[in-house]
């Protein structure tokens, strides 16, 4: 049964009760339980309420964001006249959202944002470190987040890394370029290390090392495969 | 030939399909869906058995999207795809972050949809799709279906199938087209939250708007944008002044390239026209006007050899090899910019005209309609499209605001000339809600 808009003297489908057009209310028929139900169904489903508070969820993380940020610039300022704490809140915020915020609201597969989550920790003890000395150049003996954190949270990562390929060993392609990345951001330091003290600590010997084992390991266990995923990876 | 062979099989992405990738990001992609609506209910056991045969012939649908250190590149996806219940809103987007497959298809009562993502066909190529799934889902229920123009789901997929075909008539002397620099009106209104996307289809009979049409002078696609321009034109009439009322209109249409090259692949092969209103007077125009403005517009611009400039312009670009050096972070913020200024920004309304189905005569004893939908575009807040089956003619408008002036006006005005409108859509209120 088809009935017209009263506006729009349009026919309106059967699942509706309003016309889309202009939103008027159309009066049908009564229908008894006799009524055969219309041959052909154009109605759409209905939608649960899920994208609708995701997205407000979404807003709500995203207006406190910057609400607090921007709050928090303002009274350091007004309360100081100079901004100094207010950085760590933007950065604390920028961490959390790099790492676990968005991890969660995506829903993205931990073990190959582990990557993410190695270069991140790195990059958190150097921010502790020149908060500490009130400076980022700081000498070999007191650079403890370039000789010591930074390693271990490299090797951490690739063993982690190496630990998730072997659990899921028949799928471990897919974590394959994840540690590659990491395997080749062990030079990191190197190079930093080189730069600023011309000496490079044995701590970041060994990460390098084991990062070159890691890819040589890959190239030879996994050989076609790999060199597939790499070509894949850098194809011009 | 972009397909590697004797290798896990993966591929690159089309010159066109390029910039969909880059342009998205977590919340929104470029999705489409062709649908037809049946005229029995769709049996959910039998159709996964039809698209468990017809995906063997086309192998490039079922892929995922991934992340190179230059450009992205579709691999095939591991999982046989399933088909699932319709239970969101259309064109919702696809979790390329979590390697979901570029294409999906599902059921709702008496619909067979197919949402697939830009990045891996085009509105022909996914028609062409879902007609073969037609086709295998109507033989499985025993009914007798000649093969017709379609392509046999029990035919091995040929190399052709895959082909870049912007590569192929990408000519390196030829010239190219100058990327165009204005902003275009757009509607205004309440936007819906992200993610709601309100769809309104309207019917009218296909020999009756082709008289109209015709006894104006122009093709039914002329006719079609010049109603759309009359509509928008009006509605600026009497819109505050502001930057965005005193901007053109214009309606940007898309072409299947296969018209003028030849061509099998059933990836994306499109192209796109700006039929820009041109206003010479300050005083008011009367539909007449603009319809015959914008058919003069369309007829410059919808030919071969604009088309042949716009494959060299895009695929010059590709080949350059400053441009293929870039990291494809720094691209990507380079395609964002670019999408915005080449597609959202330049057009008020994106129109797609199907044109009429090409299936077996005797589709028409089982398929009801045809419904193509645009999902959202990322700035531009409607997209219109044309479909055309069995002296039916469905016109689709998909919004992500509130207001429904466009389609209210559009079907009003085809009505005023004598057309009777059939008008359904997921965005009226449904009964038992």
């Amino acid at each position: 049964m088809i009935d017209k808009c009263p506006r729009c003297n349009v026919k309106v489908d059967n699942n509706l009760t309003n016309c889309p057009l202009c939103g008027a209310y159309i009066e049908r028929e009564e229908e008894d339980n006799n009524t055969p139900l219309p041959a052909i169904n154009y109605g759409y489903p209905k939608v649960g309420k899920s994208i609708v508070v995701r997205e407000i969820f979404f807003r709500i993380f995203l207006y406190a964001f910057l609400i607090s940020i921007g709050i928090c610039f303002l009274v350091n300022f007004l309360a100081t006249e100079r901004i100094f704490w207010a950085y760590h809140i933007l950065f604390g915020w920028t961490v959390f959202w790099f790492t676990i915020g968005r991890s969660l609201f995506f829903h993205l597969d931990f073990r190959k944002q582990i990557f993410w989550y190695s270069v991140f920790a790195a990059i958190i003890c150097f921010y502790i470190q020149s908060m500490i000395y009130g400076k980022f150049v700081v000498t070999e003996e007191q650079n403890w987040a370039l000789v010591w954190a930074t390693p271990a949270f490299l090797l951490g990562g690739i063993a982690a890394l190496f630990a998730f390929m072997i659990i899921g060993y028949k799928d471990w392609i897919r974590l394959s370029m994840p540690l590659t990345a990491m395997c080749v951001v062990t030079c990191v330091p190197v190079i930093m290390s080189w730069f600023m003290y011309q000496h490079i600590h044995f701590m970041i010997y060994i990460c390098l090392a084991v990062g070159i084992i890691t890819l040589l390991l890959m190239m030879v266990f996994g050989r076609e495969k790999y060199f597939l995923e790499l070509k894949k990876k850098f194809f011009l | 030939m972009n397909r590697i062979k004797n290798t896990e099989e993966w591929f690159k992405l089309d010159n066109a399909s390029k910039i969909y990738p880059a342009s998205g990001n977590a919340r929104w992609n470029a999705v489409y869906r062709v649908c037809a609506v049946m005229k029995d209910r769709v049996d959910r056991e039998v159709l996964q058995q039809a698209l468990d045969v017809v995906i063997e012939r086309f192998p490039s649908y079922n892929v995922i999207l991934r992340r190179g250190f230059f450009w992205y590149f579709l691999q095939g996806a591991t999982l046989r795809p399933v088909v699932t219940r319709e239970k969101d809103y259309p064109c919702r987007k696809f979790d390329i972050m979590n390697r979901e497959p570029l294409f999906r298809v599902m059921y709702s009562g008496n619909r067979i949809m197919a949402e697939f993502s830009h990045c891996i066909s085009d509105g022909n190529a996914s028609i062409n799709f879902l007609n073969t799934l037609i086709l295998k889902y109507l033989h499985l229920l025993g009914k007798k279906v000649d093969r017709g123009p379609l392509l046999h789901y029990n035919d091995a997929p040929k190399e052709e199938d895959f082909e870049d075909s912007y590569s192929r008539y990408y000519d390196p002397k030829g010239s190219k087209t100058l990327p165009e620099n204005y902003s275009a009106y757009h509607l205004q209104g309440a936007k819906e939250i992200k993610g709601v996307v309100n769809v309104t289809h309207g019917e009218v009979a296909t020999d009756k708007l082709l008289e109209l049409s015709h006894s104006a002078g122009v093709t039914l696609n002329e006719y079609i944008i010049g109603v759309l321009a009359y509509v928008l034109y009006t509605k600026r009439k009497y819109d505050a002044v502001n930057k965005n009322s005193k901007r053109p209109i214009s309606i940007q249409y898309s072409v299947d390239l296969r018209h003028y090259f030849p061509s099998s692949t059933v990836r994306m092969f499109s192209g796109f026209v700006n039929t820009l209103l041109k206003e010479t007077s300050s005083k008011d125009m009367t539909f007449e006007e603009i319809l015959d403005a914008m058919a003069k517009e369309s007829r410059t611009r919808c030919n071969k050899e604009n088309f042949q400039n716009f494959i060299n312009s895009n695929f010059s670009l590709e080949r350059n090899w400053l441009i293929r050096a870039v990291p494809l972070s720094i691209k990507n913020i380079i395609m964002k910019i670019a999408y915005y200024n080449q597609a959202d920004r330049v057009s008020s309304l994106i129109v797609t005209n199907m044109g009429r189905m090409n299936v077996p005569k005797e589709f028409n004893e089982y398929v009801d309609r045809y419904e193509l939908i645009i999902g959202p575009q990322k700035y531009n807040n409607s997209t219109m499209t044309i479909s055309s089956f069995n002296n039916k003619t469905v016109f689709t408008f998909v919004k992500t605001i509130k207001n429904s002036y466009l389609e209210r006006e559009f079907f009003r005005f085809l009505q005023d000339k004598g057309l009777e409108i059939f008008v359904s859509g997921n965005n009226g209120g449904r009964k038992n809600d």
